[in-house]
């Protein structure tokens, strides 16, 4: 199988990946900082992964056609490289059961809301595995090519399907009641989970073109931004902020206000299972990325074969958080902020842009 | 093609294995020639062996199988100006095939053989062998029997506009039909054989420089591959040279329309016709191609468009709309609006099953109709299956056996798969409807959404000869979006259109 993909799919690959579960986890943290301002709390964060993007561009054309477990070791030599390979896989392991799990609770409390959690994990898991396992990144760039626009045409049909509840005086008072101090604060969450441009590190080397990557990672980026930009507004606007920082999924409460010709009433749905091709898509990603980048790590011929062994694994972890809050809001608050963040996000590919740099510089 | 290969030709050890000294030259004697013909072909009770004087003088004999002869022809064609040759003296048989060639020109294909086993095979494939005294050589000519029919229109393609006839079951007509519409060179005719005992034709057809030679190449390293007994029908090619014989979807296109065909040769794909079989198969092709009907091109570009988006519509309620019906029945009533809701939920009131079972029986139901409707009697058909649809429904809703709102949902369904042109693309959302359904009734629209998504990783990893089967929206081109999303205006859509291959 060779994996290759096209730059149109790295585009709706990061757009899906950072867009769905952006504006279904992160927005109710914001607004519990920023009340009203939280919509300036978004510019911040998309200011910061915009930042990231263009690091990790950066970083990746440093070594055209290698991926990350590659070209750590080379630039940062061994044992530090490896360090650096073990921070992110630690990440990546992290985050799949959560953001099954989180997606899980979802589907539980939108949908399914008696159907056993262990049975909604499974159906994820088998899919993922499917995809992974047939598929690889190609197959998984081809599914966000075709559902990448549904997506992005669903959010918007949402948002102009509510535009008839907009009260423009919700969004006041701007700033005054807040604070920077608040603002900057609201901003992580979601700069966060924008941050997930992050992954280009690897899918990368899988570039047809390796070197005109950068721009489509970007206008993903700033897309995705700008639709999360406008959910937040329009969330503000019509939910207000006295409910909006106690729901915990306000994008979907949103939906649910739709109303149209009296009978399209409570279709959210189907927003949920558009939605749910996002968190599909990211899932993936994720899959892909860690079975392959453990088999590059680990020296295994066949990434494939690892697939069997994280499948089970990740449905494991996936069961363990006993609640919402600790899936959503520990994992959110205390690793994913404080540590991924800075130091897989931003830190390790500053780390790895500026001895690659001089290493390069130096003959 | 996964089978070893018996022997280098199966054929040719089956011939040895029946009379062991027919791999051998032809005899001086006539009598000896006859008696190892009429060996081979023991028990063939239409052998004919007629004996004759040619040229006045010369000893000679006929052979041929009477049924694949056009009697017509052989007689006024052959047999009598051969006959009527006057006499030549000491004429050596080389020099007798000369005459004979120059001088009835009314025999087709001409040639000289030496071996037994070539003229065996040469008259089960029609041709008449001339056997001459004291010679070890004998003349073969093919005056074949067209058995032929007229060219109809073809049922399971019809057109409003457009050309009215259809391939048949014989290849020569059907590569003329090919050829009346392409008069160029470059339109490339290879034959090849595949089956041990059915020696049944194969022809290659494609356009030199637009075809992509890989393709062409991969196509007959393929049917190279074919080791079968039969070969009857090009379903078993379809079958035995596809990407992915294990998917539903048809990643080769089946057509009885030579303007289909033909397009599709412009379009750069190859055209692989089977003898005996009046479908042509196509590749490679892509998913869109089994929503596009030759018709398209045709008729004005807005209503082609049109038309197109309601075949995508339709073929996803065709695939979906009973698991849709059964996961907002069971999951999510509070979708339904509370007026609707109330009368569904009067109208199932009286009924015993839950959804799934409802639509399970009456799906099954519809499909045992429409296999029904193509076996009975032409005549009597349409009318038991629509009768028997309408009769059914109506008493099994009296009866209260099952609701009258899955009526209408198992029908829209129905009459959604006949929307879609391609029979075999239509097919294959039938069978995946039945998945679809099972996971919408046990986990309601996450289960359709988990299946769905399956189906969409299914289809992007499909390859039809090289090329991606969801080309051109993933991978996305923006060419190839003007012919598949809509269907442009001929004035807009100047270069054509190739497959990407990557």
């Amino acid at each position: 199988m060779n994996l290759k993909i096209s730059g149109m799919q790295i585009f709706w690959l990061i757009f899906s990946m950072n867009l769905g579960m952006t504006l279904v986890m992160t927005l109710t943290s914001s607004l519990q900082a920023a009340r009203q301002d939280a919509w300036i709390s978004i510019i911040i964060a998309g200011c910061i992964a915009l930042l990231i993007a263009v690091l990790v561009t950066q970083v990746a054309r440093l070594a055209p056609g290698q991926s990350l477990i590659e070209y750590s070791p080379l630039i940062l030599g061994k044992w530090l490289g490896k360090l650096v390979i073990m921070i992110y896989l630690v990440q990546w392991y992290t985050i799949i059961p959560i953001v099954l799990r989180q997606f899980t609770d979802l589907v539980n409390i939108m949908l399914l809301p008696e159907t056993p959690k262990e049975l909604i994990i499974l159906l994820m898991v088998l899919l993922l595995t499917y995809a992974t396992y047939v598929g690889g990144i190609e197959g998984i760039g081809r599914c966000s090519e075709f559902l990448g626009p549904i997506i992005m045409i669903t959010v918007l049909l949402v948002l102009l399907a509510n535009s008839n509840h907009i009260h423009w005086k919700n969004i006041l008072p701007v700033y005054v009641d807040s604070g920077a101090k608040h603002i900057v604060q609201g901003s992580f969450a979601p700069a966060s989970y924008l941050g997930h441009s992050v992954e280009y590190l690897m899918f990368a080397s899988f570039l047809k073109q390796p070197r005109k990557g950068a721009p489509y990672a970007i206008w993903a980026v700033l897309f995705a931004n700008l639709l999360v930009l406008l959910t937040t507004i329009m969330i503000i606007a019509i939910l207000g902020v006295n409910l909006s920082p106690n729901m915990w999924y306000p994008f979907f409460e949103m939906t649910q206000k739709i109303s149209l010709f009296g009978f399209i009433d409570n279709f959210d749905a189907i927003p949920v299972v558009i939605w749910m091709s996002s968190v599909f898509i990211k899932l993936a990603v994720y899959f892909f990325v860690v079975s392959y980048g453990t088999a590059q790590f680990l020296k295994i011929g066949n990434w494939k074969l690892l697939i069997w062994f994280i499948a089970p694994v990740m449905f494991a972890f996936a069961l363990i958080p006993q609640n919402v809050t600790e899936a959503t809001t520990n994992y959110l608050l205390r690793y994913w902020v404080p540590v991924a963040l800075p130091v897989n996000m931003l830190g390790l590919p500053l780390l790895l842009l500026i001895v690659g740099k001089w290493r390069k510089l130096k003959p | 093609m996964k089978r070893k290969q018996r022997a280098a030709d199966p054929f040719a050890a089956q011939i040895k294995a029946l009379e062991p000294e027919h791999d051998q030259g032809v005899h001086e004697q006539l009598s000896d020639n006859e008696a190892a013909i009429t060996g081979v072909f023991a028990n063939c009770s239409d052998l004919v062996v007629r004996r004759l004087l040619i040229f006045g003088t010369i000893p000679a004999m006929i052979v041929y199988l009477d049924v694949l002869i056009d009697k017509q022809l052989w007689d006024d064609g052959f047999l009598e100006p051969l006959m009527q040759q006057e006499a030549i003296k000491d004429v050596s048989s080389s020099e007798l095939y000369e005459v004979l060639q120059y001088r009835l020109s009314a025999i087709v294909q001409p040639s000289v053989v030496t071996g037994m086993k070539d003229i065996a095979l040469r008259m089960v494939s029609g041709e008449s062998v001339l056997f001459v005294e004291s010679s070890a050589r004998a003349f073969t000519f093919a005056v074949k029997d067209k058995l032929n029919r007229a060219l109809e229109e073809p049922s399971t393609e019809a057109v409003i506009r457009g050309p009215r006839y259809g391939f048949i079951e014989k290849m020569d007509i059907n590569l003329a039909l090919i050829r009346h519409r392409l008069r160029t060179p470059r339109l490339k005719i290879e034959k090849v054989c595949a089956g041990s005992l059915s020696r049944t034709g194969i022809a290659i057809v494609y356009i030199e420089g637009i075809a992509e030679h890989s393709v062409v190449e991969e196509v007959k390293r393929r049917i190279a591959g074919i080791d079968m007994d039969s070969v009857l029908e090009s379903g078993y090619i379809e079958e035995l040279i596809c990407d992915h014989p294990y998917s539903p979807f048809p990643v080769i296109q089946a057509t009885q329309r030579p303007d289909m065909t033909t397009g599709s040769l412009i379009e750069g794909k190859v055209a692989v016709i089977t003898d005996g079989s009046p479908m042509v198969l196509i590749l490679p092709v892509t998913f869109w191609f089994g929503f596009q009907s030759a018709e398209d091109y045709y008729m004005k570009f807005m209503f082609a468009t049109m038309l197109r988006w309601l075949r995508y519509l339709f073929a996803f309620f065709a695939m979906a709309l009973p698991s849709i019906f059964i996961a907002i029945t069971t999951f999510h009533q509070e979708m339904i609006p509370t007026s609707l809701t109330l009368s569904l939920a009067a109208a199932r009131e009286v009924v015993p099953f839950p959804a799934i079972v409802e639509a399970l029986i009456m799906e099954i139901t519809f499909e045992a109709l429409r296999e029904a409707g193509i076996r009975l009697p032409r005549p009597v058909g349409q009318t038991i299956s629509i009768v028997g649809a309408l009769v059914i429904g109506q008493a099994a809703v009296q009866a209260g056996i099952i609701s009258a709102t899955i009526i209408i949902v198992v029908s829209i369904t129905g009459i959604s798969s006949f929307l879609i042109p391609n029979p075999g693309m239509s097919q294959a959302i039938s069978i995946i409807r039945f998945p679809l359904m099972l996971l919408a009734a046990t986990f309601g629209l996450y289960g359709l959404g988990i299946g769905l998504l399956a189906i969409l990783v299914h289809l992007v990893n499909l390859r039809s000869f090289g090329v991606p089967y969801m080309n051109p929206v993933a991978p996305v081109s923006t060419s190839g979006l003007a012919d598949t999303l809509i269907r442009a205006p001929w004035q807009l859509m100047r270069r054509r259109h190739k497959h990407s291959r990557d």
